[in-house]
């Protein structure tokens, strides 16, 4: 069982790790709903 | 004597009503009936705009602007927020038509064909038995490499479809098993999963095309593999086949495009006002003659990549239900190929027999094979 499932529990702990690391990133980069919807630099 | 008082009476009656109704008619207070003659030929007087305080003037109602307002005419905003410019996204109702109506109901006819098609090809063929058995000897069909690549697009993949096929069909029947409140924690915990775990998936197509594509192009022995359906149907057939048969190379070139179309259209999900692919490939593909709309709204482009990005998944879905059944439950010693990464060689020559001659070349006679433990 170990052996044969080496490479599916690596191969899926891997895409868990490459998750967190995109949703970490996708979290600091993305605008907020504050910033979205800002009127702070809105022409009149 | 009292007829003619009664009649008398009936005639000042008729008179003051005549009187009263006469008046009513013609008085700006009065019940209106509609308009006189003269009014009606009168030209509608047109309203001004009333002059507002700080020099601002008072827009009248425009049953033209509000029209186009209700067509999809935009205007422009300074704010980030660029679909702000948008009142009404008409587009919108069209597209919730199409994703609530045909795409989801063709998608889940598609999907139960499949299972059944399935389950009917399991109890008619049975499992794919290894027909001169097991030698005990193994050969290595794919390295620690390939099979990491393997599961780590397979597992990436499988939470990609149950999320995404929870946000098409979880609403129609998981409410009312898990509740409502159950079921949107499990749908957001489920769309922050997709967009996350979708890099990993879009690595390893990129991975898998970089691996296997040498060993994908299509060859005139897919020809003989295909005339005997690969020697699916019926027991002791074996086509000849190298490395990857005429099935597995349309499972490799189906998950490369509709996975590489499946990151296209997510990027652009992901990203929304800032890729847009459809206007442009509208334009290229209006070039054959087609007249698919090339001006579009950003959520207009929002709204064909989640169709595209739905359809193409419905799609690779099936054919991976189809690739997990024949990898596992469907073929004995199939699993093996991903799982250790070694085949028994009967199985190997069965299924891959021009590709075991060749490892055996290479590798000299029978040193490329192992004892199985």
């Amino acid at each position: 069982m170990g052996e044969r499932w080496k490479s599916f529990w690596m191969g899926t702990i891997a895409a868990v790790v490459i998750a967190i690391i995109a949703g970490t990133i996708m979290n600091q980069t993305g605008l907020s709903s504050a910033q979205k919807f800002s009127t702070s630099s809105t022409r009149l | 004597m009292i007829g003619k008082r009664i009649r008398e009476m009936a005639r000042c009656l008729a008179l003051a009503l005549l009187v009263v109704f006469t008046f009513n008619v013609s008085s700006p207070d009065g019940p209106d009936f509609g308009p006189t003659a003269a009014q009606a030929q009168a030209p509608t007087p047109t309203p001004t705009p009333k002059q507002l305080p700080n020099n601002v003037t008072e827009r009248l109602s425009n049953i033209d602007l509000w029209r186009g307002i209700r067509g999809g005419l935009c205007g422009d905003v300074s704010i980030p927020d660029k679909k702000a410019a948008c009142l009404v996204q008409s587009a919108g109702d069209e597209f919730r038509a199409f994703r609530n109506g045909p795409m989801s109901e063709y998608g889940g006819w598609a999907l139960l064909a499949v299972l059944i098609v399935l389950v009917l090809f399991f109890l008619l063929r049975g499992r794919i038995r290894v027909d001169a058995g097991l030698s005990g000897r193994t050969i290595e069909r794919f390295n620690a490499f390939e099979r990491f690549v393997h599961w780590m697009t397979a597992s990436s993949f499988v939470v990609l479809a149950l999320s995404g096929l929870n946000m098409l069909y979880g609403k129609y029947f998981l409410p009312a098993i898990i509740g409502k409140q159950a079921f949107a924690t499990l749908t957001l915990f489920g769309k922050y999963s997709h967009t996350w775990i979708a890099w990993a998936f879009m690595l390893g197509i990129v991975l898998m095309f970089i691996l296997w594509v040498k060993d994908n192009f299509p060859t005139l022995t897919d020809l003989q593999w295909l005339m005997v359906g690969g020697g699916l149907l019926t027991k002791g057939v074996h086509p000849p086949s190298k490395r990857f048969n005429a099935g597995q190379k349309f499972i490799f070139w189906s998950v490369v495009l509709s996975g590489g179309s499946l990151a296209g259209s997510g990027l652009a999900l992901l990203f929304p006002f800032e890729l847009q692919m459809f206007a442009g490939t509208f334009k290229i593909i209006n070039g054959l003659g087609f007249s698919f709309p090339t001006e579009l709204t950003p959520l207009q482009e929002t709204q064909y990549a989640l169709m595209w990005h739905g359809i193409v998944a419905l799609v690779m879905i099936c054919i991976i239900i189809g690739h997990i059944y024949i990898g596992s439950l469907g073929m004995e010693g199939a699993f093996d190929a991903v799982g250790t990464g070694q085949v028994d060689v009967n199985w190997a020559k069965e299924h891959h027999n021009l590709w075991v001659k060749d490892m055996e070349e290479k590798a000299g006679s029978g040193a490329s094979t192992q004892a199985a433990e």
